[in-house]
């Protein structure tokens, strides 16, 4: 059986904030009735909810997903989380899209969330739990290790300079100043990020996202239920691939110079959208742009390798020229991304989504990619360094 | 599109705003499983120990019962040598409740000498007396144990790996 | 099949005790500085969804079922009388531990809300579901829950 034809129609977001006032629930409420005033409908045309959030100890609410249904519109509906760590952001619209595309349903609201503010003395105490509880944790481990780790094993592997690497916080930071929802947009320079405060060698303040509270909402239908409502075409991106991939939890036997679960994933998607040359110059001119999860300045370009968008070790001499810049020849992160936008884990990753339909139906503002723009992947990545999530959208009436 | 939400400073998070305070208080005892309480025992008399896979003959560290490539179980144990190279390493400034360090401690990745197809091993320390600069990836190191009387089959049965003389 | 030689299993098994070495701070959002700040003047405030005419008690941003906005809305205060729904006693507290004196909890519905509110009963030896209660209010109220120190039959 063919898969049906599913299409994002709108998106809807709330600031990012360090530390929001609402509650979980009303972030979520902001995010999902923003998408479905901007769709043009109301609850009562939804089939289906799909709740996206990360571990549930930043909120503090155990089972944050059905502490989440009311404000994601999902109350009495099928609604479902789907949950792979920091890569959820863009495995909940995966979810959205097999539930369309198998048939299930035809109108799916799907909510990303987290408010990371909630948990002390800091978001470190909660995500040094997912360090292994019997021979890591005893070691006194927290977060930003493992990617100190990984950072210098792909530094050490490639010979990247930090300097390559510090111009991905210089372009994401700025590109948010155009962002409505950023948090930490700023006009950097690659000394400020060099000399910004080290705090596990070779990661700096500077080259890493912010903690925040958000929330991101998607509606998603049936080709049929488009037509339906009298949606345009212009406000509508097509999903035309998806992947996802997961590596083994035993982080300390991997290659961590390169993330092959990223690849699998990319693939994945690829083949499914028809394209069957992956080599990267066909893939950059195939996608207009890339929207990948860049947590910290590193991930972005170790994911740009992992997408097949730049050979092994070359992403970040690219980023370094301005071949990645929001005018560049590839443009990557026009959002401003994690580092800039903020870092609400589902919720950033959801962003990055809503990025890529936002720069496809023209409606990115400031933030628009000054060429026309067809085809755009997001990518998100997560639980313990080893999930990677794809989609690829196409503008509503590309072919 | 309205971007909605109600941005706090700290003071107003922590002191304006009308909250709740809740202090979890759970603990956990985990049992170490089959091939963990191996590894851990290992430790205890100061050996490091792998296991091997039959089907595709590779010995990783720490052990597990079954390998997660082949899906078949391993079948045996591999005592170890207790050095290894330093996969990749940071020095960290960074507690885990975000406070700073002056002296950082220098969280490393080993892998295990006698590891086979690809090297593997696991999370430690090295020793924070070595100067900075010598630190290198690749760098070959050996275990410093605690005193066989004071381990108690932990992780933390060996204090941390030194580099070793050429 | 496993193999049959079982030497895998000759260790004796260790155990390693952790803990989760958090705690949380949460605001009570929107609509529930509205709400507790009520608690603190002894109002109990309720919404109304104009679409569905569902009264929440305590108050919400939204109606959860016609998903339209609240927190515009006129705010009423509810008569401070109202019924059990259904009630337990406890006698062990969250440890499990028992507790010298045990205690009623119940599910209330104050007259002219749809929706039930959670909270202790005292000054009651024989609850009953149908009975009228009323809150019995603290003498320092400070915008919280407990400025209802539970509700007492009428």
């Amino acid at each position: 059986m063919k898969n049906r034809k599913v299409g994002i129609v709108s998106v809807g977001l709330t600031k990012f904030m360090r530390r929001a006032k609402e509650t979980p629930k009303e972030l979520a409420y902001y995010a999902a009735k923003t998408a479905l005033d901007e769709a043009g409908i109301t609850r009562r045309d939804v089939d289906a909810a799909i709740i996206g959030s990360a571990p549930d100890a930043f909120d503090g609410v155990h089972q944050k997903h059905e502490y989440l249904t009311d404000g994601a519109g999902g109350v009495n509906l099928p609604t479902m989380r789907g949950y792979v760590g920091g890569g959820t952001g863009v495995f909940s619209p995966i979810q959205g899209w097999y539930s369309i595309a198998s048939g299930m349903h035809d109108v799916v609201l799907v909510t990303t969330e987290e408010k990371m503010s909630s948990v002390l003395p800091s978001a470190q105490a909660a995500f040094n739990t997912i360090f292994d509880n019997m021979i890591e944790r005893p070691l006194g481990p927290n977060l930003v290790w493992i990617f100190a780790l990984e950072m210098r094993r792909y530094m050490e592997t490639y010979g990247i300079p930090k300097e390559h690497i510090a111009a991905v916080s210089v372009k994401n930071k700025g590109n948010a100043l155009d962002h409505p929802s950023a948090m930490l947009g700023q006009k950097l320079t690659i000394e400020d990020v060099l000399n910004s405060e080290v705090l596990a060698e070779p990661v700096h303040l500077l080259d890493i996202s912010p903690v925040a509270d958000g929330a991101v909402s998607f509606v998603m239908m049936s080709e049929e239920k488009i037509k339906e409502f009298g949606i345009s075409l212009d406000d509508v991106a097509w999903v035309e691939g998806v992947g996802w991939n997961v590596d083994t939890t035993m982080w300390t036997n991997r290659d961590l110079s390169y993330p092959k679960y990223v690849e699998k994933a990319a693939k994945q998607a690829y083949t499914m959208a028809g394209q069957k040359d992956h080599s990267p110059e066909t893939l950059r001119k195939w996608l207009s742009f890339a929207e990948p999860y860049d947590p910290f300045n590193y991930k972005e370009l170790h994911h740009l390798e992992g997408l097949q968008l730049f050979e092994k070790g070359k992403a970040p001499l690219a980023a370094y020229e301005g071949v990645t810049a929001r005018d560049g020849d590839f443009p990557v992160t026009p959002s401003g991304g994690l580092l800039g936008v903020g870092n609400p884990i589902a919720a950033a990753a959801g962003m990055k989504v809503a990025e890529v339909y936002l720069q496809l139906t023209g409606k990115a503002e400031k933030r628009q990619i000054p060429k026309d723009v067809t085809r755009g992947l997001a990518q998100a990545w997560g639980d313990l360094m080893q999930v990677g999530t794809v989609i690829i959208l196409k503008g509503g009436r590309v072919e | 599109m309205k971007v909605r939400g109600t941005k706090l400073s700290h003071d107003e998070f922590m002191n304006k705003v009308i909250s709740v305070d809740h202090h979890p208080e759970i603990e956990y005892a985990w049992a170490t499983g089959i091939a963990i309480s191996k590894f851990l025992e290992g430790l205890k008399q100061g050996k490091i120990y792998g296991a091997k896979c039959n089907d595709c003959n590779r010995v990783v560290c720490p052990p597990r019962i079954f390998c997660e490539e082949c899906f078949s179980p391993m079948v045996e144990y591999v005592e170890l040598p207790d050095t290894g190279v330093v996969n990749t390493f940071s020095l960290a400034y960074i507690r885990t409740d975000a406070s700073r360090r002056e002296k950082p401690e220098i969280p490393a990745v080993i892998d295990i000498d006698g590891t086979t197809l690809t090297p593997s091993g696991f999370l430690h320390l090295l020793d924070e007396n070595i100067s900075h600069d010598e630190i290198k990836v690749g760098m070959k190191v050996k275990a410093v144990w605690k005193p066989e009387n004071e381990r108690t089959g932990s992780i933390t049965d060996i204090m941390y790996f030194t580099k070793m003389e050429e | 099949m496993l193999p049959k030689k079982r030497t895998m299993t000759d260790a004796p098994t260790h155990e390693v005790r952790g803990g989760f070495p958090v705690h949380y701070h949460y605001t009570v959002g929107i609509v529930g500085e509205i709400f507790f700040n009520g608690l603190k003047e002894k109002k109990l405030l309720a919404v109304t969804c104009d679409e569905c005419s569902k009264t929440y008690f305590p108050p919400r941003m939204y109606c959860e079922d016609c998903f339209v906005e609240l927190t515009d809305k006129e705010f009423k205060v509810l008569e401070q009388e109202g019924t059990i729904e259904s009630f337990t006693k406890t006698y062990k507290d969250h440890r499990g531990d028992p507790l010298s004196e045990p205690y009623y909890l119940a599910l209330i519905k104050i007259n002219g809300a749809d929706t039930v509110f959670f909270h202790k009963l005292v000054n009651v030896d024989e609850p009953k579901i149908g009975m009228s209660v009323k809150p019995v209010w603290s003498d320092s109220p400070k915008a919280s829950l407990f400025d209802i120190i539970g509700f007492e039959p009428v």
